[in-house]
């Protein structure tokens, strides 16, 4: 049987960024078609916000999808929440450089330089890019970031990659084009993967690379979106030059045609200004709702039903590259569901609905009901919520809500839901019928978190006994908010 | 049934449990209606009746607390009680107890009341025992097994 592993590259903040979507995406329980994903980030500033944050995302989707029961026709597991794999390659998300050098001038060995090629150098780089430091990331900067990312096909990561790969896998990249490291990163990534015969440092070929080079490939190339507001320090980011960085990059992108399968846009051109901040712990950008749509990119690519349009190969070699861009139904400042076309509704609106209404539940109901519903008697009790797992689940919770409520407090909001209400089910906005209709007797007994305890009680028959309390619990509030929430467009 | 409150007739008197019999001055046998079977097989079906239409007609997620098991009881031991105690005090008071029974007061009637009580919690109690598994929301309440 054919692997089925998506590895995607996420290259610097943005794309840390798009990988948190996807990770809550595929949390909520989106329809993905690979079994596993592979995250790697490629980003020279370890310490950004936006990194971290990611990476315990990460860990705490990994230890929840262990427990995870997959959707199984056959053992009768209906769960989807947490069904796609994500697999780490070494335990590592972060593919290290090897080289730390801290200044730009001290990486290209400036000082070691004849006098002929410092006086080249002084013309190629200004002052502060060459005293630039580096553990920050680029800022912006895809000049330096092309010479310094040169070399991250020598890290183990990228070993581990090349080792793991099999036939069948796919390769998506993720990037911005207005940075520094995204810029940079993705057509020095994209040519080192379909380069033949590629060597690590050692001299050594890299296993599986004939599979690399003619493995499906698609990447998403995320136009600016936001705005910085001016400098309080030395920082050289400066959102003034993303559109004409944007420019000099799409003109270069040309060279890229032929060379990927799908190649996918997004822009706002309705910004949002962040605060100042060259790189580091304070690089700490709210959600986006282009990053959503970019996360959506991958399911896109990905999806099974897609393939003949995203895909166009003769004999491995690639005939034509798809373009493809993400829009919105009308220009309007607050994003709904009705916003959204068909596809993106259908994707959508039936996870994030359900993994909120569990959220929803875990938040303001379980603690106060466990005691007396039947569905938690000698399962879920008090000492529940100390599991690994549990709190792994909660803390991705609470992460999921605050990614959507960041996503709402952007200037082109993403606010499908009424984020302050305690109550069951009037936190879906608009008009959409979301909620299904219960046989007329439940409708008129059960009202508010009632009719979710009674749908709890009612499902926990239906789950395996056979399955771990953690990941019953798990198969039961898949099944219960199934069976309450079923928007069919 | 008539064993079982001829088991608590301390608590209403060997004179009333003669009446509640069926006894008859006329044929000097127990042949009148059997008034220990009457309330018995009423107070039996109120007791079931309740448990089912809390267990499976009311089955409520926030109706499955202990304390609201016992609103039904007492609701029961109510009716039940006025049920029994009503039967012998209006007998009581429209003189249909037989002569040869000696007085009967209301003391006696009450005590019978409580007497319908205490069967009704028994009934009430074995009847949710043996119900409360089939029910979806309530199954657990109020026993913890």
């Amino acid at each position: 049987m054919a692997s089925n592993k998506l590895y995607i590259f996420g290259s610097g903040g943005t794309g840390s960024r798009v990988l948190k979507s996807l990770i809550m995406l595929l949390a909520s329980g989106v329809e993905c078609g690979v079994d596993t994903i592979v995250p790697i980030v490629i980003d020279r500033d370890m310490s950004n916000h936006d990194l971290t944050r990611t990476k315990t995302l990460i860990e705490n989707y990994i230890t929840v999808n262990n427990i995870a029961p997959k959707e199984d026709t056959q053992k009768g597991y209906k769960n989807r929440f947490f069904n796609t794999r994500i697999e780490l390659l070494n335990n590592e998300l972060c593919l290290q450089l090897k080289d730390n050098t801290q200044k730009f001038n001290e990486f290209i060995g400036k000082n070691t330089m004849s006098s002929e090629n410092k006086a080249l150098v002084d013309i190629l780089f200004s002052k502060e890019t060459l005293e630039l430091d580096m553990t920050e990331g680029f800022q912006g900067n895809p000049n330096i970031g092309s010479v310094v990312l040169n070399q991250f096909d020598d890290s183990d990561i990228f070993k581990a990659f090349a080792n793991d790969f099999k036939d069948g896998d796919r390769i998506f990249i993720v990037s911005s084009i207005f940075g520094g490291t995204g810029a940079s990163g993705f057509p020095l990534l994209r040519k080192v993967l379909q380069s033949p015969n590629q060597k690590d440092a050692e001299g050594q070929p890299l296993p599986n690379w004939g599979l690399v080079n003619k493995a499906p490939i698609g990447a998403i190339s995320v136009l600016p979106y936001f705005n910085v507001g001016a400098a309080t320090d030395n920082s050289l980011v400066n959102s003034d030059t993303f559109i004409d960085k944007s420019k000099a990059a799409l003109s270069y992108y040309k060279t890229e045609d032929k060379k990927l399968d799908t190649l996918y846009y997004i822009a706002d051109t309705n910004t949002t200004t962040y605060e100042h901040h060259k790189g580091g712990d304070e690089q700490k950008n709210n959600a986006h709702f282009v990053e959503l749509a970019a996360a959506m990119s991958i399911l896109d690519f990905v999806n099974p039903q897609l393939q003949q349009k995203n895909i166009h190969r003769k004999d491995d070699k690639i005939e034509s590259t798809t373009y493809k861009e993400f829009g919105i139904s009308a220009n309007v400042s607050e994003i709904g569901f009705a916003n959204l076309e068909d596809e993106s509704q259908k994707m959508l609106i039936n996870p994030l609905s359900r993994f909120l209404l569990f959220r929803n539940y875990m938040q303001f109901v379980f603690e106060k009901e466990r005691k007396y519903q039947p569905y938690a008697h000698r399962r879920f009790n008090e000492d529940f919520r100390k599991e690994n797992s549990i709190k792994k689940l909660e803390s991705l919770q609470s992460s999921f809500f605050t990614w959507l409520r960041e996503m709402e407090n952007q200037n082109r909001r993403f606010s499908p839901f009424n984020l302050s209400t305690n109550n069951a089910f009037d936190f879906v906005k608009g008009d959409i019928s979301l909620i299904t209709k219960p046989i007329w007797s439940d409708n008129i007994r059960y009202k508010n978190w009632a009719r979710v305890d009674n749908e709890l009680n009612r499902q926990i028959s239906k789950t395996d006994k056979a399955l771990g309390n953690e990941s019953r619990f798990l198969e039961l509030f898949y099944r219960a908010t199934e069976s309450l929430i079923n928007f069919k467009s | 049934m008539e064993t079982i409150y001829r088991w608590l007739s301390s608590l209403f008197g060997s004179n009333l449990a003669e009446h509640l019999s069926g006894w008859s001055e006329v044929t000097g046998d127990y042949t009148e209606a059997n008034l220990f079977f009457i309330i018995g097989m009423s107070s039996l079906i109120i007791s079931i009746a309740a448990c089912v239409t809390y267990y499976y007609i009311l089955n409520h997620p926030r109706w499955n607390r202990g304390f609201k098991w016992l609103i039904f009881l007492v609701i029961v031991l109510i009716v039940n009680f006025l049920l029994a105690f009503g039967i012998c005090y209006s007998d009581l008071l429209a003189g249909n107890i037989s002569s040869d029974i000696s007085a009967i007061s209301v003391a006696e009637c009450l005590g019978f009341g409580l007497t319908n009580i205490i069967v009704s919690i028994i009934a009430f109690v074995l009847c949710s025992l043996i119900i409360k598994w089939g029910s979806r929301n309530c199954k657990f309440s109020p026993f913890k097994f």
